[in-house]
């Protein structure tokens, strides 16, 4: 067998074993793809998928749109996804990818001026349940008109009681309300600020929007 | 013609090499899920038996994860030893040091007395230690105390706490200028949600049993 036969088959081995690693690293890309089912709430026309940038100072990379519920292939990772909706609230909705992951659910709260359209007729109400909660302190309570959650489903206020004798000065509290059906139970009892720790079945958004409303600087 | 022709001395390198490669991840992956690190054990006596969480530990060293645990220390002569200790990140380091009670015990105490002051100095050392991780566990005490015109805020130690790094923050000040206080810990980037926080003199006034 003469040289060049032996160096042409040595080329050939190599390209082969080239191309056959080629393949396999495109296999292993593509079966790390998982195939997602994002499951959009009625109230959303849109969303936009944006994928975290492993590096913190770089920007998202926008990966696709989607306008109805629909599969779409995405590598585990975490990424945020930006609604559109006339109704709904346009923060980011962050959510992760991983080896397990079938199906997303996305379901924006409403928006805050939806919030306030729909929900503040039923302020008055709330108030009285507040009162009649208190009645028992014989002391004059004074509530502010507060703000709706999520999908109206949370409430939260400012609140006080009047020093009658001396005036000195008044502490502010805030009270936290749940929807518990077609009524309005106290999540949070009056305080001065709700601690995370303490109130665990409170969500932190809110919990942290209330204390800033009451402690605001 | 060419051969592919490898020598024996070098089949046997590139197989040494190839299973101490393997070996070496092998190793990796399997402790993966172990997060057990090592932790120093000072004793005096030295032949002082120590256990932790019933179990004897023999030696200097041992690994032990995260957590809380019994110490105890034994040793005919002396009293026994028992403690609570914390392991974490900040503190690897299990100090044991048996009170005499025999005769011979005190003798013995009274000649090896420099051992107990090497015990203490590792004791201090460690605390020094801990008031640093203090610090780095609650970042907020870079920002305390702050001294408002109508508001204190402080911190002590929270004692109900056994590894000695929890902190509650403490604000003093009249009825009406408890928002303003708590205001300033968010100016001061820190979140009040986040901590423990005690109001020195604060009634709540829609809580009956306060009043």
């Amino acid at each position: 067998m003469t040289p060049s036969i032996n160096r042409g088959k040595i080329v050939l081995i190599i390209t082969a074993f080239i191309a056959l690693m080629f393949g396999v690293i495109y296999l292993i890309d593509f079966l790390s793809y998982k195939n997602i089912f994002f499951k959009l709430s009625t109230r959303t026309t849109e969303i936009t998928i944006y994928q975290n940038s492993q590096n913190k100072k770089d920007d998202p990379i926008q990966v696709t749109k989607l306008t109805d519920s629909a599969n779409f292939r995405l590598k585990p990772g975490d990424y945020f996804a930006i609604s559109s909706g006339e109704t709904i609230s346009t923060d980011s909705i962050p959510f992760e990818i991983t080896n397990e992951s079938t199906e997303i659910v996305i379901d924006p709260f409403l928006s805050t001026s939806y919030l306030i359209e729909k929900f503040s007729p039923e302020i008055p109400g709330i108030n009285q349940l507040i009162r009649q909660e208190f009645s028992n302190l014989d002391r004059d309570i004074y509530i502010d008109d507060g703000k709706f959650y999520h999908y109206g489903d949370w409430y939260s206020t400012t609140l006080s009681v009047d020093e009658s004798v001396e005036r000195e000065g008044i502490d502010m509290h805030a009270i936290i309300m749940k929807r518990v059906g077609d009524s309005w139970e106290i999540a949070g009892y009056p305080e001065i600020l709700f601690l995370y720790k303490e109130h665990p079945d409170i969500p932190r958004d809110i919990i942290n929007s209330t204390n800033l409303t009451l402690n605001s600087f | 013609m060419y051969r592919f022709n490898m020598p024996i001395t070098r089949l046997v390198i590139v197989s040494v090499i190839s299973m101490f490669i393997i070996s070496v991840i092998a190793l990796f992956v399997f402790n993966l899920g172990d997060t057990s690190q090592s932790v120093t054990i000072s004793k005096v006596p030295k032949d002082t038996r120590v256990f932790i969480d019933n179990k004897e530990v023999r030696g200097s060293k041992t690994n032990l994860p995260n957590g809380k645990y019994e110490v105890t220390g034994e040793k005919d002569g002396f009293e026994e030893f028992k403690e609570t200790i914390m392991i974490d990140d900040f503190n690897r380091l299990v100090v044991v040091s048996l009170l005499p009670s025999s005769d011979e015990a005190k003798k013995w105490f009274e000649e090896n007395n420099d051992l107990y002051l090497e015990q203490e100095k590792l004791v201090s050392e460690q605390a020094s230690t801990s008031t640093e991780n203090i610090s780095t566990v609650n970042p907020v005490i870079a920002v305390l105390p702050i001294d408002g015109y109508t508001y204190k805020i402080g911190y002590v130690l929270d004692q109900t706490d056994t590894s000695g790094r929890s902190i509650i923050v403490t604000i003093d000040t009249s009825n009406g200028y408890r928002n303003a206080a708590i205001g300033a810990i968010y100016k001061a980037g820190f979140d009040p949600a986040e901590l423990s926080i005690n109001f020195i003199d604060y009634k709540n006034p829609f809580r009956e049993d306060d009043l």
